[in-house]
């Protein structure tokens, strides 16, 4: 526990560390130039007076407001305690008086940059999920203070709700015992996730932000590229063909360059430890990202696989926490490259009887694939069927048709590859067509059952059945109605007969 | 059997099929139907605007098909309107509360009440001549997961929420005016 004197500043208004002002500068600089380097790339390669110098003199005014605005709000943001809330005060124009009731708050995180590292603070981010006014940041503590902060926090919240936390409340002493290491990613590990990244979605974003900001590069450069490409296109087919088949190579090659660079940044040095309450993550070459989640709010727990990764026998595993939908994907914990060892505790830490439990294996029926091939495949195939056969009546029907059959295809993997096991105690769901996606979810952690019927779905006794739970929304497709309903009274019972809290 | 291996007799438990529905209050389909006609009459007086702008008089085929996309538009929103509070209704049950509605996909959602974060009751202008309200549930599964039930008669909608808080030792918010 701290001592008294350390949390001294805390019960009077008090300011941010100084360093605050150069990083909310440091944060509104990257927002600008993320959106506006295409002008500042044309100024450099084209630097003819036009309106896009305008542009320029515009931004390089904006960017001297926010600077004055961001030593404003440094001077106008304070924060301290008041009975049994933490409060916040901001604001230049219109101030705003946060109060934050200790037993809400739901998270506490440190996040640190390269910046942050450099001038030894942190930043605090503070989560009260399912409560209205969500989430807030102090931007930059000193470390000591920081930490100071968190232990008073965590302490309060505990005396502050005494009921729910009684079990839990003794372990939370023990949190200060070194907590287990899991997992300690080494460079060739990192390698690893690189190459098993997924390519194909990196590929799609490079090809997309290529397209958008074709009309900067030309207009900076001068060069004609859509005049080029126009014309490689109309050279006829073969020599499309054989630009296409020396482009894809080298678009494969960048995407992996940059998927590896991506997860170099993203999770070197990463470390995923067990602690007393549940897990915790720091990760990050130039951000340092500490992430925390306590085992009664982790809702569900999914693990994805993809044949590079079977290779290395690495999963990709997300902890998905309880947490307000606007920031979900934050509160999910992902740990990438684990093996089988730490997979195996994190299913234990969720699911404790998983390995007693007797799992009955289910399969989704085969119409799905019809209605799949339907809605996704002839439906759209025969819309881009009309729409070319109105410009061109010759038009010959190949890509429709592939994309039809490849549909068809993927439809039937799907149906072949899908499973859900049910038990007493929860169900594990795997997903398959290319990688693998397993979901495991305890009954209790269940907010409402719902059954969805389409009008097909009437007709033939099927239904979706979907759960949903605090941390998203689990569904399994095209089931037997009867099947549906004897699991969705099972749940309900299960829920309603005890008073295990989901939370 | 679905369950093998279970300490308690699946066969037993209360069955989602045993529930007889409540069904909604029968002004419920006249509040839609004047909402309805609100938003088709403000349609309307637009399609009529547009009539008289040059982008549209110059094209009389495209002139027609707004209204006939207009009077499609009107028939099937007042004919799924009736449809749907045939189909729609609620059931309370002791640890429950489960409710279905839905013409084209139809969803029924079961909420146990040790999961309920939250109700409220609500009342818009035409609701309120009817003296009709709207019983909102939440839980912490996020939007998709929450329950409306509009067109309760008055008296009910507080009955039921009252049912619902006193099971659930929850807080609850009024916003009536």
């Amino acid at each position: 526990m701290t001592k008294k004197n350390d949390l001294e500043f805390l019960t009077k208004p008090t300011r941010q560390s100084k360093f605050a002002i150069f990083l909310i500068l440091a944060k509104s600089f990257r927002i600008i130039i993320g959106q506006a380097w295409p002008i500042f790339v044309a100024l450099i390669f084209n630097p003819k007076p036009s309106k896009d110098s305008w542009l320029a003199m515009t931004i390089i005014g904006i960017t001297a407001a926010s600077a004055i605005r961001s030593i404003i709000a440094y001077f106008k943001f304070y924060y301290y305690v008041k009975d049994d809330e933490l409060v916040i005060e901001k604001g230049i124009f219109q101030k705003t008086k946060l109060n934050v009731p200790f037993d809400r708050i739901q998270t506490i995180n440190f996040k640190e940059n390269i910046f942050h590292q450099f001038f030894g603070v942190v930043s605090l981010e503070i989560d009260t999920a399912g409560s209205k006014g969500n989430e807030f940041e102090i931007t930059a503590l000193k470390k000591n203070k920081a930490i100071a902060i968190r232990e008073f926090l965590i302490a309060q919240k505990q005396s502050a709700t005494p009921t729910p936390f009684t079990e839990e409340g003794v372990e939370i002493i023990e949190e200060q015992e070194p907590e287990e290491l899991l997992l300690h990613l080494s460079p060739t590990d990192l390698v690893k996730i690189g190459i098993s990244q997924n390519h194909f979605r990196t590929a799609a974003i490079v090809f997309g932000f290529l397209i958008t900001s074709l009309d900067y590069i030309e207009s900076a450069t001068g060069w004609q590229l859509e005049r080029g490409i126009e014309r490689l296109s109309s050279w006829g087919s073969n020599t499309f063909l054989a630009g296409l088949i020396t482009i894809i190579p080298i678009f494969i090659i960048i995407s992996f360059l940059i998927s590896l660079v991506r997860t170099v940044f993203r999770y070197y040095e990463l470390r995923f430890y067990k602690t007393a309450l549940g897990f915790k993550v720091i990760s990050g070459l130039f951000t340092r990202n500490e992430q925390s989640a306590h085992m009664q709010k982790i809702q569900l727990i999914r693990w994805t696989t993809n044949p590079i990764k079977k290779i290395f026998k690495l999963f990709d595993i997300s902890l998905r926490q309880a947490a307000s939908t606007a920031i979900a994907r934050k509160q999910s914990i992902y740990v990438p490259g684990c093996y089988e060892k730490q997979l195996n505790a994190v299913r234990q830490a969720y699911f404790p009887e998983e390995a007693q439990l007797n799992f009955e294996e289910h399969v989704i029926h085969p119409l799905v694939i019809y209605r799949r091939v339907l809605y996704v495949g002839l439906l759209p195939a025969g819309l881009a069927f009309l729409y070319n056969w109105w410009g061109d009546p010759n038009h010959t029907v190949y890509w429709e048709g592939f994309w039809v059959v490849m549909v068809l295809f993927i439809s039937w993997i799907y149906q072949r590859n899908y499973r859900y096991f049910v038990s007493d105690e929860g169900v594990r769901i795997s997903t398959s067509i290319i990688g693998k996606t397993e979901t495991l979810l305890k009954w209790f952690k269940i907010q409402g059952v719902e059954i969805q019927q389409g009008l097909y779905q009437r007709r033939k006794n099927l239904c979706n059945l979907v759960f949903h739970t605090a941390a998203g929304t689990v569904r399994i497709p095209y089931i037997e109605l009867e099947k549906a309903k004897k699991i969705e009274d099972f749940i309900l019972y299960k829920i309603e007969s005890s008073d295990q809290s989901w939370m | 059997m679905i369950f093998q291996n279970s300490q308690i007799d699946v066969s037993l438990l209360p069955s989602i099929d045993d529930i007889h529905y409540q069904r909604l209050a029968p002004a419920h389909v006249k509040v839609k139907y004047i909402s309805n006609a609100i938003f088709f009459f403000i349609m309307l007086a637009g399609i009529i605007f547009m009539r008289f702008q040059p982008v549209v008089s110059e094209h009389p085929r495209l002139n027609n098909g707004l209204l006939i996309f207009w009077l499609v538009w009107l028939l099937i929103s007042f004919l799924l309107t009736k449809m749907s509070y045939d189909i729609e209704g609620y059931a309370l049950r002791e640890k429950d509360i489960v409710h279905i509605k839905g013409v084209i996909t139809r969803k029924q959602t079961a909420i146990p009440f040790n999961r309920v974060q939250h109700c409220e009751i609500k009342a818009g202008p035409i609701q309120r001549y009817f003296d009709l309200k709207t019983l909102e549930v939440y839980t912490a599964g996020g939007h998709s997961s929450d329950l409306r039930i509009a067109g309760l008669k008055g008296e009910d909608a507080q009955v039921l929420k009252n049912f619902i808080i006193k099971t659930t030792g929850q807080v609850s918010y009024d916003e009536e005016e």
